[in-house]
């Protein structure tokens, strides 16, 4: 969320009043210090002033025309950051005992996911996009993943416990913006379930998070490729524990 | 929105820059007192709207319990904090 304008008028105000009444500035023109104060203030919020972009700092330490050995030093920085920021949160996966790679039967079926305090479209891009995933998947062609397009309490657990089905969770949503750039969090985990186990035999919970800059894309964007990687991490683990790889 | 003191302090730099490069201001104080004042401001504005934010998820938890039901909480949780910053007449 960028400052509205009110906002930034607000805060140029409470500025300019705040130095007069300490005295500790004076003003030849008030109504014009409070117009410089508004244009700087706009400018500043819509500059990220939290992360000093990577292309800035390398410009920054081209243009010094420093030695060879100090430019080396600063640009390994900065990958060394890059790569850090390039990490990827790990996530886990958890195999019971009496999990069993490659089922028999065709019928995979799969829950609907239940989600936890998260924006009902994003739940529906990482459902949707996951059994896509799944159904493209390099499993022999005659497994099919079937969505049981029916709330888990109206389906009859005795008949449940005994198929094959992947239930999931999609939950931890965060989203924190600020005048120039937004961090989203989001979680999800699926379960695979074997007929006669009471329990989940494999679980696999992949926490991601995006941190972009207002300027280079927009949070309808960002929000889709958060739940795309999640789907796409999380239908990949699951099909490798099914080929058993 | 969240900022570290370093990059509040440069915020509160480049307007005092700005304010007497372009906007006629002369200081009467030590310039990093007149820093720290707009620094000053700049955080009271941030802590008000965090305070603004805890409120809003209180209010939201508590309708979620009693209301439940499918519902977008990002979008509730966005109006409810317009709402409250109406109501306490602070702009966000």
């Amino acid at each position: 969320m960028k400052f509205s304008e009110q906002r930034i008028s607000h805060l140029s105000h409470l500025i300019l009043d705040g130095l007069w009444r300490d005295d500790l500035i004076d003003y030849e023109d008030e109504a014009r210090a409070l117009t410089v104060l508004k244009q700087t203030l706009t400018r500043l919020v819509s500059v990220d002033a939290r992360q000093p972009r990577m292309a800035d700092s390398l410009r920054q330490v081209l243009s010094r025309g420093d030695g060879e050995a100090f430019v080396m030093s600063r640009l390994f920085a900065l990958c060394l950051v890059g790569a850090l920021l390039a990490c990827t949160p790990a996530g886990k996966v958890e195999r019971r005992e009496a999990f069993q790679p490659r089922p028999e039967r065709e019928d995979l079926y799969v829950l609907p996911f239940t989600r936890v305090m998260v924006p009902w479209e994003l739940n529906e891009t990482i459902f949707d996009r996951f059994v896509d995933n799944l159904n493209d998947s390099a499993l022999p062609e005659d497994y099919a993943f079937t969505i049981l397009k029916r709330s888990p309490k109206d389906i009859d657990p005795q008949w449940l416990g005994e198929q094959y089905y992947i239930s999931g969770e999609i939950f931890g949503f965060r989203q924190e913006s600020g005048c120039c750039s937004t961090l989203l969090q989001l979680t999800g985990r699926v379960r695979f379930h074997q007929p006669g186990q009471d329990q989940a035999t494999f679980i696999a919970e992949y926490p991601a998070e995006i941190f972009f800059d207002h300027d280079d894309s927009s949070l309808e964007i960002e929000r889709q490729k958060l739940a795309a990687e999640i789907a796409d991490r999380l239908s990949r683990q699951l099909l490798d524990a099914l080929l058993g790889t | 929105m969240r900022l570290t003191d370093k990059q509040i302090d440069r915020i509160a730099d480049s307007l005092l820059s700005a304010l007497l490069k372009e906007g006629g201001a002369t200081l009467k104080s030590q310039r990093g007192e007149v820093i720290a004042r707009i620094g000053g401001v700049i955080r009271e504005n941030l802590k008000r709207e965090e305070a603004l934010d805890r409120e809003a998820r209180t209010l939201l938890e508590a309708h979620l319990k009693n209301a439940g039901g499918d519902v977008d909480e990002h979008k509730l949780l966005v109006m409810i904090k317009k709402k409250l910053a109406e109501e306490k007449d602070f702009p966000l």
